[in-house]
């Protein structure tokens, strides 16, 4: 699912589903994937320290911005669940990142794969999604990463710079 | 959960009779009347907003005097929107289960009247930027209606569409 593994998992992060019931059958697939981006956002802002701690500073504005989305995004859809009465998934106490990261475009390139993660874990919320509520947030979010990661893409001189089908393969 | 249905089908043939009447209960039950999906021909707007945006990126491209990357992030922009025309098209015939229409018919205009005056200038960067920013927002709105696959084309769409008009298109920025 995601390219983060996390390395010591608490107790409490193993269960991503409610309690009750199973995990992807009709009214509770939309739970579970809601619980799925938010794993990966937890992921995602712990793989931002790393960004942060080896970038240089002429993208310390896009390292607060993308941590600012996606601690704010986490944290919305924390919300999401927890007025369902589901169990949001919980931070793992660190994560093995899914690349070496040695040097400054190292850091963007973990980033552009942090966010094409999260336009994937995004897109499954959409499709997943029974409200238009969760839609839009959903459509949100995969328009912040598509952004972001193509934002990081410019910064490595990548190319193309916006992929086609962010979160799919069409 | 894919694994479960060639479980059910060796249990089928082992059980003979009885789960072929099993099965025919499983039959009539996907054939009860489903839900009725919102019409297809909401797909149409995003499809001939792909195949304009397409056409207005590459008539932008062929501009005398472009950066050469924007030049070559216009490229990109056309050939994207066509991509997105042909999945809005394939979502099309999957529903209507019929072939759509040719894809160039409208968007070749005649070439005028012999002795007519010079063709309009290309569109401006500024235009594709304006046109992608209006499909990006159409195919949005239409996701809050839609569900399943087609709501998450929709939405993928706007996205790339919006990472194109403000990033790909606009150079500069920072780098490492």
């Amino acid at each position: 699912m995601t390219s983060f593994e996390p390395i010591a998992p608490t107790p409490a992060a193993a269960p991503t589903q409610s309690p009750t019931g199973p995990a992807t059958t009709g009214k509770d697939a939309d739970n579970a994937a809601l619980s799925d981006a938010v794993a990966i956002e937890h992921s995602t802002i712990y793989g931002y320290g790393i960004v942060s701690a080896l970038s240089p500073p002429s993208v310390n504005d896009m390292v607060v911005e993308a941590l600012r989305q996606h601690r704010q995004r986490r944290d919305d859809a924390i919300a999401m669940l927890a007025a369902r009465q589901v169990n949001p998934p919980v931070a793992a106490a660190g994560y093995q990142l899914p690349m070496v990261v040695g040097n400054a475009a190292d850091t963007a390139r973990l980033a552009v794969r942090m966010e094409n993660d999260g336009a994937t874990a995004w897109r499954a919320v959409i499709e997943h999604a029974e409200t238009a509520e969760d839609r839009a947030f959903g459509a949100t979010a995969l328009t912040q990463s598509a952004v972001m990661a193509s934002r990081w893409n410019r910064v490595l001189n990548a190319w193309p710079i916006a992929t086609t089908f962010p979160g799919g393969n069409e | 959960m894919p694994s479960a249905v060639p479980v059910i089908n060796r249990r089928s043939v082992l059980a003979g009779g009885a789960a072929l009447a099993v099965l025919g209960v499983g039959v009539s039950a996907c054939s009860k009347p489903r839900p009725k999906p919102p019409p297809v021909e909401e797909l149409l707007t995003p499809l001939n907003e792909a195949r304009r945006d397409s056409a207005v990126a590459s008539a932008a491209a062929a501009a005398v005097g472009l950066a050469p990357q924007v030049a070559a992030a216009l490229t990109v922009v056309a050939a994207q929107r066509t991509a997105h025309a042909r999945a809005l098209s394939t979502e099309i015939s999957r529903v209507t289960n019929k072939l759509t229409p040719p894809t160039s018919e409208t968007t070749r205009s005649s070439p005028g009247p012999a002795g007519a005056a010079a063709p309009p200038p290309p569109p401006a960067v500024s235009d594709v930027i304006d046109t992608l920013r209006a499909s990006a927002e159409s195919a949005n709105r239409l996701v809050a209606t839609s569900s399943g696959y087609r709501a998450g084309l929709l939405a993928s769409i706007a996205a790339s569409c919006t990472a194109s008009y403000t990033v790909a298109l606009v150079p500069g920025g920072p780098s490492v």
